[in-house]
């Protein structure tokens, strides 16, 4: 799918689960999906808040078998 | 409208740049627009070839143990203050040295890194009043 796009942070801390999903939805069109991979606790919380303050919709948030999380992110049109 | 951060940075202190980068890569994943409005001794982050190395920063609150604590970053899989430096460019933080502070130190503009504006205390004031975060490092 053209609109799909992924990121691996794993292993990644404090900011860089942040940076590198900004990073990937300023360089995604409108309604792009990205899914982001991240084992770092405190972005649980803080990855999703990113995201929704920022206009952009959650389509899932699960726990991956090996630890640690993958979350699917929708860029929202005209969302930063 | 995107939300607003403005952030004076008037310090080359290591452990206080660290926080600064680390602030502003916070805000921009947010979605906000990042301006750093450098000033006297922050201006030295701007300066072609000593951009966010660490080599050229103030010991600040590590002091001599600053090279023991940048190792220890490392072990530890810290983000390096390099990368953070990476990120804040990449996610266009906009950067503005001071123009009284660069006459002050006789600092000119070609002595800066590209993509920097000069700007006056009525440019901070005119982004900060808009700005929904403002914050003096």
């Amino acid at each position: 799918m053209d609109d799909m796009f992924f990121v691996d942070a794993l292993g990644l801390k404090c900011p860089k689960p942040l940076t590198e999903a900004r990073k990937m939805l300023n360089k995604m069109p409108d309604g792009g999906i990205v899914e982001v991979l991240f084992d770092h606790v405190i972005s649980h919380e803080e990855l999703p808040k990113a995201m929704v303050e920022s206009g952009n919709t959650i389509l899932d948030l699960a726990e991956l078998q090996e630890g640690g999380w993958k979350i699917t992110i929708k860029k929202t049109e005209g969302s930063p | 409208m995107k939300e607003k951060a403005t952030i004076i940075c008037s310090t080359s202190e290591f452990h206080k740049v660290y926080a600064l980068f680390n602030i502003a890569n916070g805000c921009a994943s947010f979605g906000m627009d990042v301006t750093i409005f450098f000033t006297f001794d922050g201006l030295r982050l701007l300066r072609k070839g000593h951009t966010a190395a660490p080599v050229f920063l103030q010991e600040g609150y590590f002091g001599p143990d600053k090279e023991k604590m940048i190792e220890h970053m490392k072990a530890r899989e810290i983000t390096s203050l390099e990368e953070q430096f990476n990120d804040v460019q990449e996610l266009g933080v906009r950067f503005i040295a001071c123009d009284m502070s660069m006459d002050m130190l006789g600092i000119d503009e070609d002595d800066l890194i590209p993509g920097v504006a000069v700007g006056g205390i009525g440019t901070y004031v005119s982004e900060a009043k808009s700005s929904d975060i403002t914050l003096f490092i």
